[in-house]
């Protein structure tokens, strides 16, 4: 139940929306990218605007998600709060799980508004065949994100000279994970490094959600799964990591 | 006045306030991650319209990822030097102030030249957008008076900036609608009218019409382009001067020199 | 040859601010002579930076006037920034990833040093300041005094005639503060004129011929130190040492005004107060009632009683 209480509250007092950044990434990335879509789709008549509707929330969720979960644990360490949170009964895990769930729950809104934006201020009508499943596929993908997060999270902490290049993780995840391409017309291997990325799965669960392909539910299947060896992985990570902690007392390299 | 020497301004400045001090960050944050960004617009467009659109769409976004460089890395030497509490004794020393923002321009300049020279080289390599061999003398006054625009713009933004404390938002929103409005990724004359104007008075507009012209993708005569571009840097530069003139007087009258973070 | 460098009348400054109006200097006036170390003391929010920032020419006066070197802080500020220069103290206002030497050349650009000169005048200032051996190390690496003589070698490019330091050993550790205080003399001794704020009183009566103190805006009191500790001679202060054996007793006891209690060794205390008229032979006696007096004598006036008591008057 603890952890239930934990992610309100991150929600309720940790989600910072006077930060500048992310008001941009939320707000106002999408309506930059749509416009982009919007005009560029005058050029061909017949372009399917629902996929692309789609990446501009999936672009926005990802920033939100890389931005947000990948310094949580780097800030708590600006802001001396890490020792504290070490301190306290709750796991290391419990902490950096219910910041990475509440951030991707976060991120939802940045789907919303797209698809807001993309119906009024745009114009564009989207096809959704089912909307139960498309949701499932969603809640599937925001668990990907989380898990992602979550990871994002452990090695910016462990590794500060990756933090540095937070930036440059950016874009090529958008590019490999099947954002505008599916992933199987990709190199072959970018094509398998994709499908090690839970993402990658989520993502192709939703765009085949929106189009009922059957090839959805086992989309949907491997990226649980995919995302469960993450999760246990980091279980076991954090784990070792406090206990690195605790036997030096500051962070270190793991 | 400009050369690098050791101890010369531009130098100094460099390492006193800019944030790619290594060369592993170099070849990072100037050949990886520009070819991620043209690659990100190029997968778009494919993916959207097809490939015959990618070489409009590399040639637009590499005039505009070198704009984005000139500007973030203009606005972060700021930044930078609020946040040291510098910002009060360059103001305070007798050189004029505009003088000295101009100077710490050619930091962030030189890097646009590298970030500019090495995309049109990605564009051929990666995406066989092959330069004409013949135009670079067109090429590199297309460049020159280019910089000349961003500078002026970016200077009316260091300006702007100054009266703020956090400019991220506007810089990041500033930067997004240079790459919506000035043709980056689709031509202006797409726009509706009242916005294709908005986009004309933008710096970067003409320029990139320019420089697909002298690719051969767009087919306008080019120096009324770029001399329209010189005339829009002129007018954005004058602005500048007024505005950093007005809030000298401004910031002695108000207490706060500038507003610190 | 000018006498009075600093010349202010009744200047005055408001902030506008949401709540209406805040005065930051209420009619101020006052003089400072060449090459004097002139004091500016008082409490947070006093208007001390204030008068600093106007007579620097960074903020413009509402009221009054100020003329600095004989020019006006208004209408020739710029003539004035040629001649002057000031410190703030912390450790802000440097390029951390620079060394001390190229901060120097820095600076030395944009006070616009000729170019063949600026190698001498770095290596002149660097060594006035004791920083001849750290000129290669990187700023990060400075201690807070080294940062704070680093701004003074800074502050000297332009050669000031007047030199303004605000707070310039706050935060140090007593040897940098006593390198700091041994620079101001000796620039002081150079015949640069030097305003100076602290909140060390000590410091002030150590380097200081004249304070100022001043409170919400107004100055209160002003003069050399010793005329300032001399009209405060009328105070009884008087210190004791004691083995006390009723220590809450006498805590309480209201015989005496600003009772200082520093316990030593128990049961052993050292006592500061201040009384209106006994004689000495009166206090032994009343405070033999609270334990046994073993040394009981008449305090020198130092600044800092002089400063409590005259601001405690103004307030």
């Amino acid at each position: 139940m603890n952890i239930i209480y934990l992610l309100v509250r991150e929600i309720k007092y940790f989600t910072n929306f006077q930060n500048k950044m992310y008001q941009f990434l939320l707000f106002f990335q999408p309506l930059i990218f749509l416009t982009i879509v919007y005009f560029l789709q005058q050029l061909r008549g017949d372009v399917n605007t629902d996929r692309f509707v789609v990446a501009s929330a999936l672009i926005s969720m990802w920033s939100y998600v890389l931005y947000s979960s990948g310094s949580s644990l780097v800030s708590q360490r600006w802001n001396d709060t890490l020792k504290l949170i070490i301190a306290a009964p709750m796991s290391l895990f419990q902490v950096i799980i219910s910041k990475a769930f509440s951030n991707s729950i976060i991120a939802l809104i940045t789907m919303v508004l797209s698809f807001i934006y993309a119906k009024f201020i745009f114009g564009f009508s989207i096809h959704i065949e089912n909307y139960y499943l498309f949701y499932l596929s969603v809640l599937v993908l925001i668990f990907s994100l989380c898990v992602v997060g979550l990871i994002l999270a452990i090695v910016f902490a462990s590794f500060q000279n990756v933090f540095d290049y937070q930036n440059l993780i950016h874009t090529p995840i958008i590019l490999i994970c099947g954002v505008f391409i599916p992933v199987d017309q990709l190199p072959a291997v970018i094509e398998y490094i994709a499908y090690g990325i839970p993402m990658t799965w989520g993502i192709k669960a939703v765009y085949e959600a929106i189009d009922l392909n059957t090839m959805m539910y086992t989309s949907m299947i491997v990226s649980i799964f995919v995302s469960f060896i993450y999760l246990f992985l980091a279980v076991f990570i954090i784990r070792k990591m406090e206990m690195v902690l605790r036997q030096h007392g500051k962070w270190g390299a793991m | 006045m400009f050369w690098i020497h050791k101890y010369g301004f531009t130098n100094l400045s460099y390492k006193a306030l800019y944030s790619f001090q290594s060369i592993r960050l170099f070849i990072l944050f100037r050949i990886v991650d520009p070819v991620m960004h043209y690659f990100f617009y190029a997968t778009l467009v494919s993916a959207m319209i097809g490939s015959d659109y990618l070489s409009f769409v590399v040639i637009g976004n590499i005039a505009s990822y070198t704009c984005h460089t000139i500007m973030i890395n203009f606005m972060t030497m700021f930044r930078f030097e609020r946040r040291y509490g510098t910002l009060e004794l360059n103001i305070a020393s007798p050189t004029p102030t505009l003088w000295i923002i101009i100077r710490k321009a050619v930091v962030p300049l030189l890097d646009g030249m590298f970030v500019f020279a090495i995309g049109l080289l990605i564009g051929w390599v990666i995406f066989g957008v092959a330069l004409p061999l013949n135009q670079i003398g067109n090429v590199f006054v297309l460049f020159v008076v280019t910089l000349f625009s961003i500078l002026s713009f970016s200077l009316l933004f260091a300006c702007l900036s100054l009266l703020f404390s956090n400019v991220n938002l506007f810089l990041n929103l500033a930067l997004a609608i240079f790459q919506v409005f000035c043709g980056v990724n689709f031509s202006v004359t797409l726009l509706p009218s009242g916005l294709e104007f908005f986009a004309r008075i933008l710096p970067l507009t003409h320029s990139i019409e320019a420089l697909r012209s002298i690719y051969g993708i767009e087919s306008f005569a080019i120096y009324p382009l770029l001399g329209k571009e010189l005339l829009i840097g002129f007018c954005y530069l004058i602005v500048s001067l007024l505005f950093v003139s007005v809030m000298e007087k401004a910031a002695r009258k108000r207490g706060a020199l500038l507003k610190s973070i | 040859m000018l006498d009075i460098v600093i010349e202010v009348k009744n200047l005055t400054r408001f902030y506008k601010l949401k709540e209406g109006n805040k005065i930051a200097l209420d009619n101020v006036s006052f003089d400072v002579k060449q090459g004097e170390v002139f004091g500016l003391l008082g409490p947070n929010g006093a208007g001390k930076t204030t008068t600093i920032k106007i007579l620097t020419t960074l903020l413009l006066p509402t009221a009054g006037e100020a003329k600095v070197l004989g020019l006006d802080v208004v209408t020739e500020s710029q003539k004035i920034r040629d001649n002057i220069n000031f410190v703030y103290g912390g450790e802000r206002g440097v390029y951390g990833r620079l060394t001390g030497k190229e901060y120097m050349y820095y600076f030395c650009t944009l006070y616009k040093v000729k170019h063949r000169e600026q190698q001498a005048l770095i290596e002149r200032l660097l060594d006035l300041v004791g920083l001849k051996d750290a000129e290669n190390q990187i700023i990060h690496t400075y201690s807070k005094g080294m940062i704070q003589r680093l701004h003074i070698a800074r502050s000297l490019i332009n050669e000031p005639k007047l030199l303004f330091l605000d707070e310039p050993t706050i935060g140090l550790d007593p040897v940098g503060a006593k390198l700091l205080r041994d620079l101001v003399r000796e620039l002081s001794n150079r015949g640069i004129t030097i305003i100076l704020t602290t909140h060390y009183m000590q410091e002030a009566d150590d380097l200081c011929d004249r304070i100022a103190f001043i409170r919400d805006g107004k100055i209160s009191t002003i003069g050399e130190p010793i005329q300032i500790k001399e009209s405060c001679n009328h105070l009884n202060l008087y210190e004791a040492f004691m083995s006390l054996d009723q220590t809450n007793a006498l805590q309480k006891d209201k015989m005496f005004k600003n009772l200082e209690v520093d316990e030593l060794k128990d049961p052993f205390v050292h006592l500061k107060f201040e009384t209106d008229s006994l004689a000495e032979t009166e206090i032994t006696s009343y405070l033999e009632q609270f334990g046994q007096v073993l040394k009981l004598r008449k305090r020198e006036i130092s600044l800092e009683d002089a400063y409590i008591y005259l601001m405690k008057d103004a307030g």
